[in-house]
């Protein structure tokens, strides 16, 4: 049944003279917008309470934790071995490099990450470096969009859909990755797998090539981006911001370049630096990051040891029964490979009591783990220092001062992932 | 035990620095006008281990959501977690998997067990019941029995 109401509509003026008589008050007075954490611009589930002088931001309280699983609690309870997979969804736009850096803490507690076989070691470059491609090609992407260009984020999905079928290619899954393990890899890449790798370089440098001519000198993006979030040197060394967040403001600081770990060192890369700081300087690292990385990977495809298809058998795990499986042949055939086999899967890798302190130059910045261990399989205590948690933390001063409208470019520029920030 | 991972930039040196914090008083100084990347990093010491940090402004929980009663990476919280208040799925029944690690230790239980595959569903409901019920600190906070609730007799 409907009903009827009677709705006196008064003189609209008049009404609007009381309001504005009503509403002096309020002149002035500051108003409080909550942004996330279902926001499309805040890339995940961050939260920002936001408080707005008009469209000016006076205040601004970034609110994490709404992805948070207690990885560093499940850690505790698991062998190292186990925790790979959950590495895969801290930052899972690049969980090979999440692979990577966990196993090189893990092996740095056993003092041998520096005696990685040298076909290993240029496989996991690789993997970081497809990881930093496929990272930055979303951050862009979901940027791009954000600010209003919607057509990079078709070229480059495109792209990291390639990326994907390397992974899936060398590991056997596209996002779950856990291609590492502690003291090498889970098997070798494919003989085609560098010829791939070498063909998608080759198609992904004409991609970046026509995303740039998008944005690079795009009057509308260069106007939305140039002198906006401008972190100075000090203030990025003082919040401990890492990656390409802090080389955007002039930070001479790349952890490949500064502590070599793996082969770093026999590759040759230039660290993409920024001026000013601002969002502009942030994009532009991270394009030029991409263009290195290619560089690196195609320098590996020439140099990785064994050849691409591995004839000479060059091992791609640490040949020590007590740190890597040892052959399925073996164990069945050997009394001492089937013990080694039966102690690594029941009771982990036995690692040595003490603490270490791992920093992995991730697409992100620094994904560090830093472990206590009281011996055993299992770490006593595991603590992930994760880049987007760091990273997001200035928000709460870069954010007042700028246009509501700005919020979004800052959030993009920063490049966060909360997976990883919330851990 | 509070762990400092300290990092110089210009001469890349690293340095790790220890302190002591006791249980009872669970509190030290705060290095947030040294550092002033230790606002969150304390925040988030604070809001799983519980030690407070003397002079820090701002000293709310980060990951968990305020009101929260406990520390969840204190090693007396369990894995399974605690039931708390507030609404929602989490936590209010003891996970399939709940009794970590799950890493065969000499002396603990095997690996049969240990299995939850192999308990029969029923059983394994009225266990899970009275494994919940037997959990002091649980009555102690709530004053009364609680969990799954016992299984009705078809």
């Amino acid at each position: 049944m409907a009903t009827v109401h009677d709705m006196e509509v008064g003189d609209s003026a008049a009404r609007a003279a009381q309001a504005a008589e009503e509403l002096q008050d309020v002149q002035g007075e500051k108003m409080v917008l909550n942004m996330g954490p279902s926001h499309p611009a805040t890339h995940g589930v961050l939260r920002i309470v936001l408080e707005l002088d008009g469209e000016l931001i006076t205040k601004a309280d970034p609110d994490v934790g709404y992805l948070h699983r207690g990885d560093e609690k499940i850690a505790e309870n698991m062998t190292y071995t186990q925790f790979i997979p959950y590495t895969d969804r801290l930052d899972y736009l690049a969980p090979l490099a999440n692979n990577v850096a966990y196993a090189l803490a893990v092996e740095k507690l056993l003092g041998v990450h520096d005696k990685l076989p040298p076909r290993c070691q240029y496989i996991r470059v690789m993997c970081c470096e497809l990881a930093r491609i496929s990272a930055h090609l979303l951050g862009l992407g979901a940027f791009a969009m954000d600010t209003g260009a919607v057509t990079v984020f078709l070229l480059t999905f495109t792209e990291r859909e390639k990326i994907y079928n390397l992974a899936e290619a060398a590991s056997g899954a596209r996002l779950t990755t856990s291609y590492t393990r502690i003291g090498g890899l889970m098997r070798d890449i494919p003989p085609t797998w560098c010829a791939q790798v070498k063909q998608f370089c080759d198609e992904f440098d004409v991609a970046l090539a026509e995303a740039e001519t998008l944005l690079t000198r795009n009057r509308i993006w260069v106007d939305r981006l140039r002198d906006l979030g401008v972190v100075s040197k000090e203030m990025a060394i003082d919040y401990a911001l890492s990656g390409p967040n802090l080389r955007g403001s002039g930070v001479n600081w790349d952890l490949r370049k500064n502590q070599p770990y793996l082969c770093y060192k026999d590759l040759e890369f230039e660290v993409a630096l920024g001026s000013v700081g601002d969002c502009y300087d942030r994009y532009l690292v991270r394009m030029e990051e991409m263009r290195q990385s290619t560089r690196i990977l195609r320098q590996c495809v020439e140099k990785i040891p064994g050849g691409w298809a591995n004839d000479a058998k060059e091992p791609v795990s640490i040949p020590d029964g007590k740190i890597t499986l040892p052959s399925k042949q073996k164990v069945l055939s050997s009394m001492e490979e089937l013990i080694h086999q039966f102690m690594l899967v029941t009771e982990g890798v036995n690692c040595p009591p003490g603490e270490v302190y791992f920093g992995h130059e991730n697409p992100k910045g620094e994904l560090g783990f830093y472990i206590n261990s009281r011996g055993g399989g299992v770490p006593y205590r595991l603590k992930i220092r994760a880049p987007s948690f760091v990273n997001l933390s200035i928000l709460g001063e870069l954010l007042p001062g700028a246009m509501i409208s700005d919020v979004p470019v800052i959030l993009g520029s920063l490049d966060f992932v909360m997976g990883e920030s919330d851990r | 035990m509070v762990v400092y991972h300290l990092r110089g930039i210009v001469n890349g040196v690293e340095i790790r620095l220890k302190t002591e914090v006791s249980e009872e008083k669970s509190e030290i100084p705060s290095v947030l006008s040294v550092w002033r990347t230790s606002n969150w990093h304390e925040r988030e010491i604070y809001d799983m281990m519980g030690i407070r940090f003397r002079g820090h402004p701002d000293l709310r929980r980060i990951l968990m959501w305020e009101g929260y009663p406990y520390y969840p990476l204190r090693k007396d919280f369990p894995l399974a977690g605690k039931p708390t208040d507030l609404p929602g799925v989490a936590f209010t029944r003891v996970t399939p998997m709940e009794g970590g690690p799950f890493v065969t230790v000499a002396g603990g239980n095997d690996s049969i067990a240990r299995e939850p595959r192999v308990r029969v569903p029923e059983s394994d409901e009225v266990q899970l019941n009275a494994r919940v019920e037997a959990r002091g600190d649980n009555k102690e906070m709530r004053g009364q029995a609680f969990g799954p609730g016992p299984i009705e007799k078809k």
